[in-house]
């Protein structure tokens, strides 16, 4: 009975500080780790996993809402989501969004629970040159995020992938571009920089735009209906089955997983053009996908130790602090604990859904206050999301800069997401690179089969990419980079 | 109106290319540099610096080339001269509170902020301006100084 109440407490905060921009499960988590302490080993675990799978359903709600991700994951639930609150459907976004989150969520509790071991054994195969072509497909999202100018989309991605070098390189930790800083040492943040160029870059543009409020109109309603229902539902089980995959994955964060699920839903769409303007499936495939991911983590954190995404590594620190060693024979010897923990994720899905679902009207009934009242606001919790992560006002000042830098890209049609997508997977692909010319030379990669598999697929998917914003009119196409 | 454009698209080009020769420049640092705790890493830190340099400068060049001659066709939204006051006001106000958190602690500079702020946004009742701030700066003091344990500056005047 106590469990679930630690497991009720990790959900109700998860969502609410998930739903603050800029305190996403990483900074939840670190923030609250000394507060689980207090507790049992048991009972902390359960909480922790609450708090990273509600915070990652809460983080859609100010994606949808006000065009903030919550966190890193949300930002490919912006693309649709907000300008589903423009078009006065924020009622049904939030609604797929929580759906999505939970149709991931418990099914990604329900395969771990399953396949278990089995299935990591497969992912315990997959070596550096293999992340390399996984991560190379991944980059291919710059293309299609590109909008109207592919030119500018990919030099806004090979910006964000400079930008990431700054500090100490990852593999020898020489500084890069530090200029003797010590702050730049440690290099820029991710999320300081997604507050920056979504959240201050957006208050900055609606500043100027004169906007009275987010959105006028009614909210709309809540649940979606007939074909709206069905193109959700289908595109939140197509990212599962994406997200989950990836998520057993080191170095594949929801991050990745979310932006892929975008691609594939907008590839595979009927209406293709739409996408960036407030479709459903927009919606739900990032927000099932990352959940999905999320899910998934926990399989080779418990298995091998391995953690696959920050907050997953501050939950391995939490198990090290209780002496409990993950590891291959973790399921055999704390079989109580673990089955206790599983067991806790469904049900602990149930209560996100019950959660959010009531509150979906609360949150969305934010977005009717008039901006004025709003933009204070939301600057200052964007100056708090921006700090907390690493507690240095360093990041602060980047953030600011970031969002004069994001305003400058949205007035000169500069899409921001290719710069972010640079950014987040630049020196994943650098490590796994340089690990696999360590390992074999540049023949590796022509010498594996998933490798050669991934890269083929990369290139096919650019092509296809770029025959398919050829048939679309450039008129669209700069709507797309807008938004 | 395309003399804009062409301007815009001048210094859009000058700022990836000295980014971009940045990067080639920190990557041949990193090149020359050989570190001796280094055991084997054929590729080094500076190659794929170098590498992403160089696919930036001709993208530069590409975008400066096709797009300074043929500006692309782009709407422009004209801007009322007092919202874009407000937006540069918004950033502006960002910067002294940023400053000021480091001068005065968090505390003091939100309240401040806040005040400063719903001015800018155009909320004209003082009254409703000051009680805002307080109510907001306190909650967000015991939310997140308080409650989550946020340790911001305290403010050089205050130590």
């Amino acid at each position: 009975m106590l469990n679930l109440f630690y497991c009720f407490l990790g959900c109700f905060f998860g969502t609410l500080v998930g739903v603050l921009p800029g305190l996403g499960p990483a900074s939840t988590l670190s923030i609250l780790l000394p507060i689980t302490m207090y507790l049992n080993p048991t009972g902390s675990i359960i909480m922790l996993a609450g708090l990273c799978y509600g915070s990652q359903y809460g983080g859609s709600t100010t994606s949808i809402l006000v065009n903030i991700p919550g966190e890193a994951a949300s930002v490919a639930t912006t693309f649709d989501g907000f300008p589903m609150t423009k078009q006065g459907r924020a009622g049904e976004a939030l609604w797929i969004a929580a759906v999505g989150s939970f149709i991931a969520g418990t099914l990604g509790v329900f395969a771990f629970s399953i396949i278990g071991p089995g299935i990591a054994k497969y992912a315990f195969n997959f070596g550096p040159p293999e992340y390399f072509g996984i991560l190379f497909l991944s980059l291919t999202t710059l293309v299609s995020l590109s909008g109207a100018s592919i030119i500018k989309g990919l030099g806004a991605g090979l910006a964000g992938i400079l930008i990431a070098s700054i500090g100490l390189d990852p593999v020898t930790g020489i500084t890069r571009f530090s200029l003797g800083i010590t702050a730049m040492m440690r290099g820029l943040d991710l999320i300081p920089l997604t507050i920056g160029i979504f959240g201050i870059g957006e208050i900055l543009v609606s500043a100027e735009a004169g906007i009275v409020k987010i959105y006028e109109g009614k909210l709309g309603k809540m649940m979606p209906r007939g074909k709206e229902l069905k193109k959700g539902l289908w595109a939140s089980l197509r990212a599962t089955v994406l997200g989950f995959p990836l998520g057993l994955l080191p170095g594949l964060s929801p991050v990745v997983s979310s932006f892929l699920a975008y691609d594939v839903e907008k590839k595979i769409s009927k209406y293709p053009e739409e996408f960036g303007k407030g479709v459903i499936e927009g919606v739900a495939a990032p927000e099932a996908a990352n959940n999905a991911t999320s899910q998934a983590g926990f399989l080779p954190l418990m298995i091998f130790g391995i953690p696959t995404n920050p907050p997953m590594a501050i939950i391995l620190a939490a198990l090290m602090l209780y002496g409990l060693q993950p590891g291959p024979v973790f399921f055999v010897q704390n079989s109580e604990f673990v089955w206790t923990v599983i067991g806790s994720m469904y049900i602990g899905n149930v209560m996100l859904l019950i959660l959010n679902l009531p509150l979906v009207g609360l949150w969305a009934r934010i977005s009717t206050i008039p901006y004025k009242y709003l933009a204070p606001i939301i600057l200052a919790i964007c100056v708090v999301g921006a700090y907390t992560p690493r507690n240095t006002m360093f990041d602060v000042w980047v953030a600011l800069g970031a969002g004069v830098m994001g305003y400058i890209m949205r007035k000169n049609n500069w899409p921001p997401a290719p710069f972010l997508v640079g950014f987040i997977l630049g020196p994943m692909v650098e490590i796994s690179l340089r690990q696999s010319l360590s390992m074999g030379g540049p023949m590796i990669f022509f010498t594996r089969f998933i490798t050669v598999a991934f890269l083929v697929s990369a290139v096919i998917l650019v092509i296809v990419s770029l025959k398919f914003f050829k048939r679309i009119p450039q008129e669209i196409l700069e709507d797309k980079s807008d938004s | 109106m395309e003399e804009e454009m062409r301007i815009t698209i001048l210094i859009e080009g000058v700022l990836l290319l000295a980014l971009s020769l940045a990067g080639i420049a920190e990557g041949l640092r990193l090149v020359i540099y050989k570190d001796p705790y280094t055991l084997y890493d054929p590729m080094g830190p500076g190659l794929y610096i170098i590498a992403i340099g160089i696919g930036l400068m001709t993208l530069s060049v590409v975008h400066l080339v096709l797009h300074y001659r043929k500006p692309p066709a782009m709407e422009m939204v004209p801007v009322d001269r007092k919202m874009k006051i407000r937006m540069m006001s918004t950033v502006v106000v960002c910067t002294i509170y940023v400053l000021l958190i480091n001068l005065i602690g968090y505390l003091l500079a939100t309240i401040l902020f806040f005040f400063l702020e719903f001015r800018v946004q155009g909320i004209r009742s003082w009254p409703l301006v000051i009680v805002l701030s307080l109510v907001l700066s306190a909650f967000y003091y015991l939310i997140f100084v308080q409650y989550c344990s946020v340790v911001f500056p305290r403010g050089i005047i205050f130590r």
